[in-house]
């Protein structure tokens, strides 16, 4: 019941943000990543966003050029889920003013930051934007 | 990447130690630079301009190898290995900033499927820097690469602990993070007694993810759990809602897997659901609660009014679907609260949203086994659902169909779906041909009661374009006939289109696995043969050329089928003249 990893994928198959919640080795991360990407890329707007892939179920979303996809194991509300990547996005938004992808390349080490935040463990923790986005704010103000 | 500022006095150190080192490396940047470029002149003037980056001058910060590989398109992994003997010299320079940079780009390298296990020990010495952003980056790192097999584990026992014994809020927080990735059944061990500790921080943040981490500790050393329990619990009293959650999250997640010993606090959690706002929470709390009834049915009474009141009025759909799926789940002998799931089920199904209708159908189907009459009400909206543009909507909606056939509708699911076999598509077209075949075969064919009609659906079946059932076809054929005298005169009349029809001996896809019907549909004939009505024609069918192309078991029973239908020519068929028909034909042959 809890979330195996949180993946930001682009139309063209590349990960630009990669997290896990489990030990996986590197290679298996390179065919899991490649498979789902391209179950995630083939499908259209009018079919449902749950796709499953082994034992994994996963939720993904689109969001202009890129792909948010979330693993989980099977007991998780997909529902959730779809609203929990939907804060993520806000949040990134939020801190990053109008998001888009290459903020994410350029920034990696903060949006991890910002995932840590929100999820630890493989187990939602925050997701109220002002006290994820806290301590970094409060980072980058004493900016060591 | 993160702004360093130095202060002078730093970089003058720094230059005093290693001038002639620089010097060196400064005209090997010049190099480098020069060679690249376009990526070379942003490289010489972020080195201008960040003076501030030590040593290496020129060392690339993780903003221009980026620019860099986007530049390059065609050439990107010789590039990458560019950067990679660069960055194994970087990684090494005593500077931590340097070291700290060549990290950044290693990490980053590592997303796009690089190898990074070589340099964990750098991690480990950017990771004991007191310099927070240094700090986070060794952290991140480390997060990133380190496995259960990563033998420099044991060295960060130590600095976990004083990270997690630190003042600084963030610091505590990091090390956190990065014990709830790596953490190893040595490490939780060592440190369950800090992050315990840690449950009475005055920071709530801490607190909230100590409690997160312990679950982890308890996942990898279990001796942990039992004197952590009580303080754990405590936590639900915390005037933090953030923490509370995390508290019923762990426990909701402990609950799960061991569901009797959690059931003391049931009332516990039974005061949160009436006084929580937050939705994640209330979602847990429902969850945890769908576990936790079966094994007490006063529970189940208890919880019909609040979940009521919950699936009634709340506007999130995600806790509507958790409360629905509770039900459907943990409390389906609560008749009001399946009725009020049920309506809700079809209202899933009903909207245009591909997710909710998946998220419905699939609902539905675990209502199937205890409320089958409740589902069934649905009946013409899960058949609708069967012509969506989705898959896998399509694929669940099937399943739903052959759970909930019955004896008495088994011919109209039937003939409701052969309707749409010749519209649909591979592969649901197999998958309804499969599902019907399933459908009638279930029980020793209990549910059929008209072998007669059977047999013709069989042998439209057999029919069906670039199936890959023909095998499946063929031995229910066999199987019906074999049993049910009263079916073989109709098995015969209705095959013999399919061994008539030149089109199916061709060697095409569409004609996948039909070899296996038509060894059925010859083999009965001939076993039948005497409810054969126009024997020459059966005759001519069996000896038409292409024949050959079928595999040569099946060319052996249809040698065989052509000698019982010719050996019945001089049979009176039923009502038949037998004279002048049997002379007609020992004329032809």
């Amino acid at each position: 019941m809890t979330i195996r990893f949180v993946l930001m994928v682009n139309k063209q198959g590349q990960t630009r943000l990669a997290q896990y919640y489990e030990p996986l080795p590197r290679e298996e991360r390179r065919t899991l990543e490649g498979e789902i990407v391209r179950k995630c890329l083939s499908r259209t707007e009018s079919q449902c966003s749950f796709v499953e892939h082994r034992n994994i179920k996963v939720i993904y979303r689109r969001y202009a050029s890129l792909f948010f996809l979330v693993g989980v194991d099977g007991e998780e509300n997909e529902l959730s889920i779809l609203e929990f990547i939907h804060s993520i996005v806000e949040t990134l938004d939020r801190y990053f003013g109008n998001v888009c992808e290459l903020d994410i390349m350029f920034h990696i080490d903060k949006a991890h930051f910002i995932l840590d935040e929100m999820v630890m463990n493989g187990c939602i923790v925050e997701t109220n934007k002002t006290n994820i986005l806290a301590p970094i704010t409060l980072m980058e103000k004493a900016n060591v | 990447m993160s702004s360093s500022s130095w202060s002078a006095a730093d970089r003058m150190a720094a230059r005093g130690h290693q001038a002639k080192e620089g010097t060196m490396k400064i005209f090997k940047g010049i190099g480098s630079g020069f060679q690249k470029g376009a990526t070379g002149a942003t490289n010489m003037a972020s080195g201008a301009r960040g003076m501030t980056k030590d040593l290496y001058l020129f060392q690339k910060s993780l903003r221009d190898m980026i620019k860099g590989i986007r530049a390059c398109r065609d050439k990107e992994e010789e590039f990458i290995n560019a950067e990679m003997t660069r960055i194994h010299k970087e990684i090494k320079s005593p500077d931590p900033k340097t070291k700290c940079v060549a990290l950044q780009k290693i990490t980053y390298l590592h997303m796009s499927g690089h190898d990074m296990g070589w340099c964990s020990f750098h991690c480990i010495e950017v990771m004991s820097q007191s310099r927070f952003a240094l700090k986070h980056t060794g952290y991140l790192a480390a997060q990133q690469s380190f496995l259960d097999n990563t033998d420099v584990l044991l060295l960060i026992t130590n600095l976990l602990k004083k990270d997690l014994a630190s003042t600084n809020a963030h610091e505590a927080g990091f090390a956190l993070d990065c014990l709830a990735n790596v953490m190893t059944p040595d490490l939780a061990r060592d440190l369950v007694a800090d992050i315990f500790s840690l449950l009475n921080s005055t920071r709530s943040y801490l607190r909230k993810k100590a409690t997160l981490v312990l679950y982890k500790a308890f996942l990898r050393y279990p001796e942990a759990l039992r004197p952590a329990f009580a303080r754990l619990t405590e936590r639900l009293e915390d005037e933090d809602a953030s923490v509370v959650s995390a508290v019923v999250t762990v426990l909701c997640e402990l609950c799960i897997h061991n569901p009797q010993n959690y059931l003391p606090m049931a009332p516990t959690f039974y005061k949160l659901l009436q006084t929580s706002t937050n939705n994640w929470m209330t979602i847990k709390l429902v969850r945890m609660f769908g576990h936790l009834s079966p094994l007490e049915p006063r529970l189940g009474k208890k919880l019909v009014d609040p979940l009521t009141q919950i699936m009634a009025t709340t506007p999130a759909k995600s806790l509507l679907f958790e409360c629905i799926r509770t039900v459907t789940k943990g409390l389906n002998n609560h008749t009001s609260l399946v009725k009020l799931a049920v309506e809700k089920l079809r209202d899933f199904v009903e909207e245009p949203d591909p997710n909710l209708k998946f998220l419905g159908l699939r609902a539905l189907q675990d209502l199937l086994q205890t409320h089958p009459r409740a589902v069934a009400e649905h009946k013409k909206t899960i058949f609708r659902c069967l012509q969506e543009g989705d898959f896998t909507i399509q694929l669940t909606a099937l399943q739903l169909i052959e759970g909930m056939a019955t004896r008495r509708n088994l011919s109209d699911t039937v003939a409701h779906l052969l309707l749409i076999v010749q519209g649909a598509e591979q592969p649901f077209r197999d998958h309804l041909v499969g599902c019907v075949l399933n459908m009638c075969q279930a029980d020793r064919y209990a549910r059929l009661s008209d072998f007669s009609w059977y047999v013709t659906v069989l042998a439209d079946l057999a029919r069906v374009p670039e199936s890959n059932h023909g095998k499946q076809v063929g031995a229910q054929l066999i199987d019906v006939t074999t049993r049910v005298e009263a079916s073989r005169e109709d098995a015969v009349a209705a095959l013999r289109p399919l061994l008539t029809d030149p089109s199916l001996l061709e060697d095409k896809p569409a004609n996948n696995t039909i070899s296996d019907a038509l060894l059925a549909a010859a083999y009965i004939t001939g076993e039948h043969a005497q409810y054969v009505h126009n024997r020459p024609e059966l005759i001519e069918a069996l000896l038409h050329p292409k024949v050959i192309n079928l595999p040569v078991t099946v060319q052996q029973v249809y040698v065989q089928a052509l000698l019982k239908v010719f050996g019945h020519a001089g049979r009176k068929m039923p009502g038949e003249e037998e004279e002048d028909s049997s002379e007609e034909e020992m004329e032809e042959e």
